[in-house]
């Protein structure tokens, strides 16, 4: 049912291409080499592989930036990107998760580029070699393995080497064209004037158009053929106050479709909002006290503050994080499995505050009638997602996000091994999808201003802060207004803080409220900086122990011109 | 510092004309603007220019019979000069230069506004950067110190590209390169079999605070072929081919590239099979082309007058002006204006160098005796004017470079007459054998004293000619190392045949094209080593659809 359903969900958006998977030149000679491999790949002395994979993103991508209405640079762009999996062993133990630094593979790991034309030779000629080379280093990791446990007289892992998973067969590809180039070029070239109406230091407003057909098979059966698409459009300005300190907006629109950009009415709306903003934030003083203390953070802020947190986090990961058997003496590699035993059987960890739940929803499309645009219906290594995966609950930890290969809290694929791409190449690593920052008991904005006076008060504080993110069309903005709170009347007077760092240590433990009003975000800033995500999560958190201004107030870079300005 | 050259590229082409250029305009303006402000302060400039190359970009690569990569582009990219003090004080080391590493892209449409934000923003960065590390007590004799020579103000503007050479047939250039490169395909020994078209079209332009306003074209295509095959023993064993022209159509015909490509495989095989050979000392023989690389790296990097003002250069030649440094029926210059030489078009060519000289054949050795070094204007304590060999890749600041080194003799021999003088000093050296070197890929040398004052060169194509009369034996993994006066006093002769060695070479200011014509030359003894083993194993399985070849 559930693949009947993602073929049904998929192909409502696809356009014709005109070929069938029997006719697809890409993946019938992915599949021919592949079958080809798995038949004849052997060396005499080691064992033949038992899984390889192959995937292969189909690029295209458009990008054009200009500054003042001068255009910078301007290309369409076509490549394709592509991984090789090629497992020796079985799924219990593989040559993976497996290091022998005794054996050296300097001159086998390469792959070769595949070719733009869709000449079955030619992308038959790079997996040929490539496969060819992954599969010496693989035979050779794995049969050492064996040795090891061998010699050290181990049957088995506590954890296996890799997932077994449904086969899937999708194949949906799209045909991608984008308008002319000109009339982007057009559309920067005048955004980048209509950012300048105020005098800038540095601007930019750039757009990247990206879309892709990936095709992933893999001798399980495994195959599926996938559309993806993504549009950004960013624009920066960066002017200086009276006394040189930089002051800047940052305004990203991105969208899960290739050409979904805003009206151009919108962006100019919000370019008339930043410029404003930016001189007001010009002409205030900036804040010179250092502040201990709560703060509440509303909009925008609140979504970075939690994904900063939460992200960030090496001890208490919603990430694998598998450790590599090594080839080495005996006591460490029994101390190795004895640590991965107790792994397995630890209990649940608390990550943060009690109120706090996190979870994941992967095929939602839209919240609250906005949409979302971090879908994943089946990820990069073909294994479709459950509709909902819980990482916290009351601040304990769960669960992770997963692959194919086991971990000590996941030994299935959750299907979150998402494919992102980086200009003209395509990657994959585990990654969130849409993800959401729930509170077991939201609170209204009025009871979280007013816990927030009254733990100022506690703490014999005459004001506190709020943060405020400004609402705009953007889907992105670095821009946010700060209000201080007199502790006697509530009032709130606005001023200048131009740092806010929300990366501090145990920021989820020192939660200490959330809004019953939930929104949703987007972000591409997991990855490499171009994977898109939807967060929801509450309008407004209030944050105990939060430290704002001292030595930042002094950090701030300064520039004073030598000539003046052109114009000026 | 360690120079480089390698294989490749270029050719300068130029009509004399008056140009309307919007783009020209814009940056005199802002140059104007900003020099008359800069020039007041308390550390003053008292000199700046922008150099700017407006490039277009064409790539084309075939591999195996596959199309491996499209790509165009337009670019401006600038590069910005300031210095500090005034010319007097620079001529006596107290001026200071900073020289931004990073070449800083201008808009490519002419919206002034625009450029002039950019010219703006990144002139008042190096300027802040250039008085931070400014001296102005700075001691005199401080070469290291950086100022230019005062220059008279010139103008010179190329007439505007003709708009038929600004784009290719891309469909058919790339069923050509796919022809070409197919012929790789089917021997799983081969691990490259590359095709590679490069066009490059586009403007240079030079303005200066002293009124200097140049405009230069620059054209050139290219035609690359690179292909490479394992040996049994996993020896990775490449060759390379290059043709030049101004425009893609002027580049050979596809017959004849498919016939070199031919000859290519048929040494490759012949190469894959061929004895590893063992380190040597002894005579040899270089082909002209293998000549060129080894006078621009032993000789070339050795005149290149800029770096000999530091005292932590080799200084090989500072102080042997009117002294014997060559054989004396060698002769050696340097022409930039040099548009072809026996029909071959060069690529060291410029109308203007990159400090806004004009270029000029410059006479380096008569008779072996050194005459001048390669100049720029940096004030040296010779007092002599540039010669226009300031050169720079974008973003680099210019300093003096080769351009066209062109090598010639007054007494030529046969090549048969070059063979019995390489036999009898085998004989004399008790050797069974010399070395002919047919090709190299390029080289490199030292110049500094931190190092070995040493060279090393990396011949592709390399023969054993035996003593006892038996044939030829083409040998693999030979590296050629020596140190240049010694490699000087070696040469004994040179051949009736010229050859030139296109290659890209860099330094201090970047990779830039140049070439090396030299006649064929005997050297009474050389020394190889042997070369980095590399260990690729043959794929397992044989080429998918080898068939459909």
């Amino acid at each position: 049912m559930r693949i009947a359903y993602l073929i049904t969900l998929l192909s409502i958006s696809i356009t014709a291409i005109g070929q069938s998977a029997d006719t697809d030149v890409i993946l019938t000679s992915m599949k021919a080499e592949l079958n080809r491999n798995m038949k004849e790949l052997s060396i005499e002395g080691y064992e033949k592989p038992f899984y390889i994979g192959y995937g292969v993103s189909d690029i295209k991508t458009l990008n054009v930036s200009a500054s003042r209405g001068g255009l910078i640079a301007s290309s369409v762009d076509s490549s394709k990107s592509w991984y090789a999996r090629v497992m020796v062993g079985d799924y219990t133990i593989s040559d993976e998760n497996y290091q022998d630094q005794k054996l050296n593979f300097d001159q086998e790991f390469s792959y070769e580029n595949l070719p733009l034309d869709n000449n079955p030779d030619g992308i038959r000629r790079s997996l040929w070699i490539s496969t060819n080379n992954i599969y010496k280093s693989a035979a050779k990791l794995h049969k050492s393995k064996i040795q090891l446990l061998k010699q050290n007289n181990i049957d088995s892992l506590p954890l296996a080497d890799f997932s077994k998973e449904p086969v899937q067969s999708i194949y949906a590809p799209k045909q991608f064209e984008f308008d002319p180039l000109s009339q982007y070029e057009k559309m920067i070239m005048d955004l980048s004037s209509s950012l300048n109406n105020a005098p800038s230091f540095r601007s930019e407003t750039s757009l990247s158009l990206l879309a892709a057909n990936h095709y992933f098979v893999n001798s399980e059966g495994t195959s599926v053929v996938t559309p993806y698409e993504l549009s950004q459009l960013s624009m920066v300005t960066q002017r200086l106050d009276n006394e040189g300190r930089f002051v800047g907006a940052r305004l990203v629109y991105m969208n899960n479709a290739k050409e979904a950009l805003p009206e151009v009415s919108d962006i100019n709306a919000d370019i008339t909002r930043v410029n404003k903003e930016l001189n007001k934030q010009i002409e205030r003083e900036p804040f010179s006290d250092l502040y201990y203390g709560p703060v509440l953070i509303e909009g925008e802020l609140a979504s970075d503050f939690l994904t900063a947190q939460l992200f960030g986090s090496r001890n208490a990961s919603i990430f694998p994080d598998r450790q590599n058997l090594v080839n080495s003496d005996e006591a460490n590699i029994r101390s190795f499995i004895e640590n991965q035993q107790k792994q397995l059987e630890k209990k649940s960890q608390k990550i943060g505050s009690s109120n706090l739940n996190i979870a994941v929803y992967p095929k939602l499309e839209a919240f609250n009638g906005q949409k979302l645009i971090g879908q994943t219906t089946i990820d990069a290594e073909g294994v479709v997602p459950p509709d909902t995966i819980n990482l916290v609950s009351n601040g304990q930890l769960i669960g992770q996000l997963n692959d194919r290969t086991p971990t000590t809290t996941t030994q299935r694929s959750n299907g979150h091994n998402r494919l992102h791409f980086n200009y003209m190449s395509s990657f994959k690593n585990v990654a969130p999808s849409n993800i959401a920052f729930t509170p077991t008991q939201g609170k209204s904005a009025e009871e979280l201003k007013e816990d927030l006076i009254q733990k100022a008060k506690d703490l014999g504080l005459t004001y506190t802060l709020i943060f405020r993110s400004l609402k705009l069309n953007a889907d992105q903005s670095n821009l946010y207004e700060c209000y201080k709170v007199s502790t006697e009347t509530g009032e709130e007077e606005l001023i200048r803080i131009d740092r806010l760092n929300l990366a501090g240590n145990n920021g989820l433990f020192r939660i200490s409220g959330m809004s019953n009003q939930l929104e949703v975000h987007h972000s591409l800033g997991y990855g490499m900086g171009t994977l898109p995500m939807s967060i929801i999560c509450p309008q407004s958190i209030l944050v105990d122990g939060f430290e704002i201004g001292g030595n930042d107030n002094n950090r701030q870079a300064r520039y004073e011109p030598s000539i003046p300005a052109p114009g000026e | 510092m360690i120079r480089r050259i390698l294989f490749l590229l270029a050719f300068g082409w130029a009509t004399i004309g008056q140009a309307q250029d919007e783009f020209l305009n814009i940056l005199n303006e802002e140059i104007n603007r900003e020099f008359e402000h800069l020039s007041t302060l308390r550390t003053p400039v008292y000199f700046m220019s922008y150099h700017v190359s407006d490039m277009n970009s064409i790539v084309l690569s075939s591999s195996f019979g596959n199309l491996m990569n499209t790509n165009s582009d337009h670019s401006r990219l600038l590069n910005i000069d300031i210095k500090l003090g005034n010319y007097d004080s620079s001529t006596d080391g107290k001026s200071n230069q900073y020289g931004m590493r990073q070449a800083i892209p201008l808009p490519i449409t002419n919206s002034e506004e625009s450029i002039k934000q950019t010219l703006w923003m990144a002139t008042d960065i190096m300027y802040k950067m250039s008085s931070a590390s400014y001296n102005p007590n700075a001691d005199a004799s401080d070469k290291t110190q950086s100022g230019i020579q005062k220059l008279n103000p010139k103008t010179y503007y190329d007439e505007e590209l003709p708009s038929d050479i600004k784009s290719i047939d891309t469909k058919e250039w790339i069923r050509k390169l796919n022809e070409l490169s197919i012929a790789f395909k089917g021997n799983k020994d081969y691990i490259q079999g590359d095709v590679i078209l490069r066009y490059v079209y586009g403007k240079k332009y030079f303005i200066s605070s002293e009124g200097t306003k140049i405009i230069q074209n620059e054209v050139r295509a290219e035609i690359q072929i690179a292909a490479a095959i394992r040996s049994a023993d996993g020896e990775v064993i490449p060759l390379h081919q290059n043709y030049f022209a101004r425009i893609p159509s002027e580049l050979p015909d596809q017959q004849l590239i498919q016939s070199d490509i031919e000859q290519m495989t048929k040494t490759l095989t012949a190469l894959q099979t061929a004895e590893k050979a063992e380190p040597f000392a002894g005579p040899a023989i270089f082909s002209g082309g293998a000549s060129g690389v080894f006078f621009h790296e032993i000789f070339g990097h050795r005149i290149e007058a800029d770096r000999l003002g530091s005292e932590f250069d080799s200084q090989t030649f500072k102080d042997k002006m009117g002294e014997r440094v060559l054989p004396k029926f060698l002769q050696v210059r340097a022409d930039p204006t040099a548009k072809t030489y026996n029909g071959k078009h060069m690529t060291g060519t410029y109308k203007y160098d990159d400090q806004g000289v004009k270029s000029k054949e410059v006479t380096l050795v008569e008779n072996g005796i050194l005459k001048d070094l390669l100049r720029s204007r940096k004030p040296l304590s010779e007092g002599k004017e540039s010669n226009g060999h300031a050169r720079a890749y974008y973003g680099n600041s210019p300093v003096s470079r080769q351009s066209n080194l062109i090598i010639e003799s007054s007494n030529s021999k046969s090549e048969e007459s070059l063979r019995k003088m390489l036999i009898k000093e085998c004989k004399k050296q008790d050797k069974a054998f010399g070395y002919y070197i047919k090709q190299v890929s390029g080289g490199y040398t030292m110049t500094d004293r931190f190092r070995p004052n040493a060279f090393s060169i990396a011949p592709t194509e390399v023969y054993k000619i035996y003593v006892d009369g038996r044939p030829d034996e083409i040998v693999r993994g030979v590296d050629l190392i020596g140190t240049p006066l010694t490699m000087f006093s070696e040469i004994r002769a040179t051949g009736e045949d010229i050859e030139t060695f296109f290659g890209y070479c860099g330094a201090e200011s970047g990779y830039i094209p140049v070439t090396a014509t030299s006649p064929s030359l005997f050297v009474r003894k050389i020394e190889t080593q042997k070369k980095l083993e590399s260990n690729v194993e043959q794929p397992i399985l044989e080429e998918p659809n080898n068939f459909n070849k």
